[in-house]
């Protein structure tokens, strides 16, 4: 057998319920997104200040539509660490890119992080 | 934007410019959060499309909606409504719910195949990581 494709074994590890956890955390997100969506007012266009404050300042869900988006946006990336679990299983190319996208799924939660804080917070 | 829809008259151009100032700067977070997501979905596409745990067009999906998103990314940093940003989306919305499904048969396996060779595994394993 290939050392290469012996699979890492760690104490306490078990990415087969890593993975699943993922299967169940990614559509959970995008679905939270999509509600929090249909609640975000919209009827303004968006770069008419004026009339996009008027309408957001009346808006009585604000708050919680973005905490409902930044929960979604956490849930993603959570699905996508699992799935660099799940894809770094097997050597190859895909193995070697799989790290470059999971350190880019960290940085994309610290940037959301800052724009709920701005959209959500800051701007109300 | 409650201050300025709350401020006297006199004070509604200042509190107009501070609320202005919120929104340009959520528009370029927005922008550059938007980019790094793009590009988190474009590398994660190109990796399942070259590894060997799933097909290989679930990870074609992924990488041409990142690709799609980082196009209208770069070319508007502005919230409007674009047809290839609306293509993106619905790509990345079925994307999620084939890559789940996809993700919980694969750990099924992975795990039925674990619990089958456990036996002989820990025989092979040395005694201390056991």
């Amino acid at each position: 057998m290939d050392a290469r494709e012996a699979a890492p074994w760690q104490i306490g590890s078990d990415d087969a319920i890593t993975t699943r956890m993922g299967a169940m955390i990614l559509p959970i997100g995008v679905v939270l997104i999509a509600i929090s969506e249909i609640f975000h007012p919209a009827r303004e266009d968006p770069m008419d200040f004026p009339a996009v404050f008027e309408e957001y300042a009346q808006s009585n869900v604000w708050t919680t539509a973005h905490l409902g988006e930044y929960c979604g946006f956490l849930l993603l990336p959570g699905g996508l660490v699992a799935l660099y679990y799940s894809v770094s299983a097997r050597p190859g190319v895909g193995a070697g890119l799989a790290p470059f996208g999971f350190a880019a799924a960290l940085t994309t939660v610290a940037s959301f992080t800052v724009l709920q804080a701005v959209d959500g917070i800051t701007l109300r | 934007m409650d201050a300025w829809a709350s401020a006297p008259a006199p004070q509604k151009t200042a509190a107009f410019a501070a609320a202005e100032v919120a929104r340009w700067t959520e528009i370029g977070m927005n922008s550059l959060s938007y980019f790094l997501a793009r590009l988190t979905l474009f590398l994660y596409g190109l990796a399942i499309a070259l590894g060997r745990v799933y097909p290989r067009w679930v990870g074609l999906m992924a990488a041409l909606s990142g690709a799609a998103f980082m196009y209208d990314g770069a070319v508007v940093v502005a919230y409007a409504p674009s047809i290839v940003k609306l293509m993106g989306l619905l790509l990345l919305a079925v994307w999620a719910f084939v890559m789940a499904a996809l993700m919980w048969c694969n750990g099924s396996r992975r795990r039925s195949a674990r619990l089958g060779s456990t036996p002989t595994e820990s025989a092979q394993r040395p005694a201390s990581t056991r």
